[in-house]
């Protein structure tokens, strides 16, 4: 190999673990120590690796990424359609595959930013035509009016008379023959036809007839998905409605954000059962992913930060502590280190139950009790702003780095918050790879590419085994 | 009025590292141990005024201000959940407060200070940093005792009357807001030392942490010399690295590391906030409570200095309990300064400008320059011009 081509490598190297950082961990949505301003950071990592990196850019749709950065993957890959003739069939195969994987409001949404940018090559017209088709049109009316509405406009794609009356000019008709699109028709009118329609279209009726939300929610019941009722299940209890919703079946990052979303009273009162329905939950989560091998200390910043921001409230905290009950269910012997706590960490996850975002971030400190134990792995579970002292763990982990640590020894700093001023989550080390975690089974995701990273592969190699990773993920969604 | 020397300390208090968020850095003050029989609340009461001298319904002296809360100090060691509301009716039941305008509530305070009614000296209300600008406008305000010819009648009859000085708001400053929500609050966090531009402008310390959390964003309603737009506009602060350059033995070792990193910060800080904690300042007695006293305190004004005026509670052995300052800009200070200088010399131009190595008519434009015109007649101040005085 030259030494240009070494060159490349790592330049290739460090510009795809820079997107795939970016990809995990940015939402567009503001952080707590950035304002907006991640849209425009991360629309320009896009812009880079769709002109320098196409064929890769385009195999990052199967590998993972969150679905805002995978819908903008999709957007920009239509708008500039020319592939070449040989990657068309392929990049196309992939885009379907990731529109089906995607919510459907994200992908209506997508459709509706295509029309909005008056993007209607072939390309678009049959990936719109083709995730059309596979949908029940009905429902979508309903669920996702205005998306569904855009699409067929935009796509030409062509629907049945009746829907088509639906979508365009509803009031032409007296009455629809099927029988969600009547109940829809109905409920404008009458208030016992909203309870045939989904809840979140029967919410806006009920909005609308002024119907009690105790009421409302006893009858709408049976027409809940399991999303809905997780989602509102503490509202329902509250209304006196009884659920069988509990946290052990829920996804994991759902089930911790609800947890700390309670009252630290009622989460120290049922500490123990808590505890026991994480680490269901967090069993369900880490099923096929590779058991970890030997000690691992988990550092979990807790500080005031971790608080996030009014949108995504508790998420980093929540982020942290889903990783810790999922490293609990990956290994057998586990110490967590919160920022305020026993010097010698602690192995029962019963004790995190009521962490709270509160006070200054002293990572070095903790990270250094955590070393203590010493760990075949440690992960640094932060938003990388340290304020007590500033730039301690750096000091810390570069001389820890230079003196005193063992080759096999490994640390991963996982980061759930996205600094568009640096295009990446923010990092603690140049010795610590950094992940971007927007969800715990990210770290693990990431956790592979991190020996691409440090130089085990190739950008080659890295296409290659992207290649692998999207045949089933072509296969799957077909 | 009884003077004696106060140099405010950080005894109890250690410093922590600071949180800089683009021009502001705020340092944290951080109690070991809550000080005891002593609780401060704040209480929200939008008033317009103050009467500082006689009663309400034959007002000698008043203080007209925005005045967004106040504070109450108690020192009884009873229950004292209710404390804030009952006083907010009482600080308008003193005043003649009407309804100039609906949704502005206003009214009028009676005096800076004033001990709660039916209590025995346990319970204070006063009215945060206005207390201590207060002190700071009736510096020398009486005017001259003497008949001097070049001063007006005016002055000789009413003194210094009216004298103002210009603020602006804490949530007027770009960042300020952004820099307090993003603060993280340290366990124990006591106080803060508020630099703009790595300038000190305020330093704030409560009796204990729950205190000063309900302060904390109070920093918004306080006010600052206008000087701080600029200070806030123009300077960027550094967040400091720090030099890795030794070679650890062990992860005790490491431990030591971060410790010493922590131990210079405070004493860097310590030295930063040195134009007020460094030196003695010339206070007055307020008010006295029970085991403690209220007192505001102001600078000796040399022309080269920074200087902080401010309000502080100690206990017996001049131990902080609250403190809040005010860094005066520099034409407030050379204000306070001529006004000294003047007064040493009995108000007599000639020995004043003759201690400054000035001409009587340099002088007088100084005074004049400074804002204070309206202290001479008018030929003195033409004559000056002319250089003929």
């Amino acid at each position: 190999m030259t030494t240009s081509d070494k060159a490349h490598d790592r330049v290739a190297r460090e510009d795809v673990l820079l997107f795939l950082n970016g990809c995990f961990a940015a939402t567009g949505q503001r952080t707590f120590y950035r304002g907006y301003g991640q849209r425009l950071s991360i629309a320009f990592l896009h812009a880079y690796m769709l002109v320098n990196y196409r064929p890769i850019y385009a195999l990052m749709l199967a590998a993972g990424i969150n679905d805002f950065n995978a819908a903008l993957v999709v957007r920009n890959l239509l708008r500039h359609p020319n592939a070449g003739d040989r990657r068309t069939p392929h990049e196309n195969a992939l885009i379907a595959a990731a529109l089906r994987r995607m919510p459907p409001q994200r992908v209506y949404r997508l459709f509706s930013e295509l029309r909005r940018l008056r993007v209607n090559n072939r390309r678009t017209r049959a990936a719109i035509g083709a995730f059309l088709r596979r949908r029940d049109l009905d429902f979508d009316a309903l669920k996702y009016r205005n998306g569904l509405t855009d699409a067929v406009r935009h796509s030409r794609f062509a629907v049945d008379e009746e829907l088509g009356d639906f979508l365009f000019h509803w009031r032409s008709r007296s009455a629809f023959e099927r029988p969600l699109l009547e109940a829809w028709r109905a409920a404008h009118y009458a208030k016992g036809a909203l309870y045939d329609l989904p809840f979140t279209v029967a919410e806006g009726f009920a909005a609308r007839h002024r119907i009690p939300r105790s009421e409302f929610l006893e009858r709408i019941k049976p027409r809940m998905t399991k999303a809905e009722r997780e989602r509102t299940f503490r509202e329902v209890e509250r209304l006196g409605v009884k659920t069988d919703v509990s946290l052990a079946r829920m996804p994991l990052l759902r089930a911790t954000t609800t947890l700390l979303a309670m009252d630290i009273a009622e989460r120290r009162e049922r500490r123990e059962t808590l505890a026991d329905e994480l680490r269901h939950a967090a069993k369900r989560a880490a099923r096929g992913h590779q058991r970890i091998e030997g000690r691992v200390a988990l550092v979990l910043d807790s500080s005031h930060s971790m608080r996030g921001v009014r949108e995504q409230r508790q998420r980093p905290l929540a982020v942290a502590l889903s990783t810790a009950f999922l490293l609990d269910a990956l290994c057998d012997d586990l110490h967590v280190f919160p920022l305020r706590g026993a010097s010698a960490g602690t192995t029962n996850l019963e004790s995190l139950i009521d962490v709270r975002p509160i006070g200054a971030t002293s990572l070095a400190d903790a990270t250094l009790r955590a070393l203590r134990c010493d760990p075949a792995l440690t992960v640094i579970a932060s938003d990388g702003h340290e304020t007590n002292p500033p730039g301690a763990i750096q000091a810390a982990l570069d001389l820890f780095h230079a003196h005193l640590r063992r080759p096999d020894q490994q640390l991963v700093h996982a980061n759930p918050a996205f600094d568009p001023t640096l295009f990446s989550p923010r990092t603690i080390s140049a010795h610590v790879p950094t992940l971007g975690v927007r969800d715990p089974a990210d770290l693990l995701v990431g956790m592979a590419f991190v020996r691409f990273a440090t130089g085990v592969h190739s950008a080659a190699e890295l296409e290659a085994k992207l290649e692998r990773i999207a045949a089933p993920f072509v296969e799957k969604a077909a | 009025m009884k003077t004696f020397s106060f140099q405010p300390s950080f005894e109890g208090l250690s410093l922590g590292p600071s949180q800089v968020c683009e021009s502001i850095r705020l340092v944290p003050l951080i109690r070991e141990a809550t000080v005891e029989g002593i609780r401060l609340h704040r209480t929200a009461a939008a008033a317009i005024g103050a009467i500082t001298k006689g009663s309400l319904e034959r007002p000698e002296q008043a203080y007209v201000s925005y005045l967004p809360h106040a504070m109450v100090v108690d020192t009884d060691d009873g229950p004292a959940a209710t404390m804030g509301t009952a006083l907010m009716d009482g600080a308008l039941e003193d005043g003649a407060h009407g309804a100039l305008n609906e949704r502005l509530r206003h009214g009028l305070y009676h005096r800076m200070a004033k001990g709660v009614r039916g209590r025995r000296k346990t319970t204070l209300r006063f009215l945060p940093l206005h207390l201590a600008m207060e002190g700071f406008l009736v510096h020398h305000f009486k005017g001259p005792a003497r008949i001097w010819p070049e001063y007006t009648h005016e002055v000789m009859r009413r003194g210094l009357s009216p004298r103002y000085e210009h603020a602006v708001r804490g949530a007027y400053l770009p960042g300020l807001d952004d820099a307090l929500r993003l603060f993280e609050l340290h366990e124990g966090q006591s106080g803060v030392l508020f630099f703009v531009g790595d300038r000190l402008r305020s330093a704030i310390v409560a009796p204990s942490a729950e205190a000063y959390r309900k302060m904390h964003r109070a920093l918004l309603t306080d006010f600052f010399a206008d000087s701080i737009r600029l200070d806030a506009a123009y300077d960027t602060v550094p967040d400091w690295t720090v030099d890795a350059n030794e070679t650890p033995k062990s992860l005790d070792d490491l431990a030591g590391f971060v410790q010493r990193i922590r131990d210079d910060w405070s004493e860097f800080h310590a030295a930063m906030a040195d134009e007020l904690f460094g030196r003695a300042h010339e206070a007055t007695r307020v008010y006295k409570l029970r085991g403690f006293e209220l007192i505001r305190f102001l600078p000796d004004f040399s022309p080269s200095d920074r200087h902080h005026i401010g309000e502080a509670i100690v206990d017996g052995k001049g131990r902080l309990a609250y403190l809040k300052t005010y860094r005066l800009s520099r034409a407030q200070a050379k204000r306070g300064y001529l006004l000294s200088l003047l007064a040493d010399h009995d108000w007599d131009l000639s020995a004043t400008a003759e201690s400054l190595g000035a001409s009587r008519s340099e002088l007088v434009l100084r005074i004049r320059n400074a804002g204070f015109a309206y202290l001479f007649r008018a030929h003195v101040i033409q004559d000056a011009l002319a250089g003929r005085l």
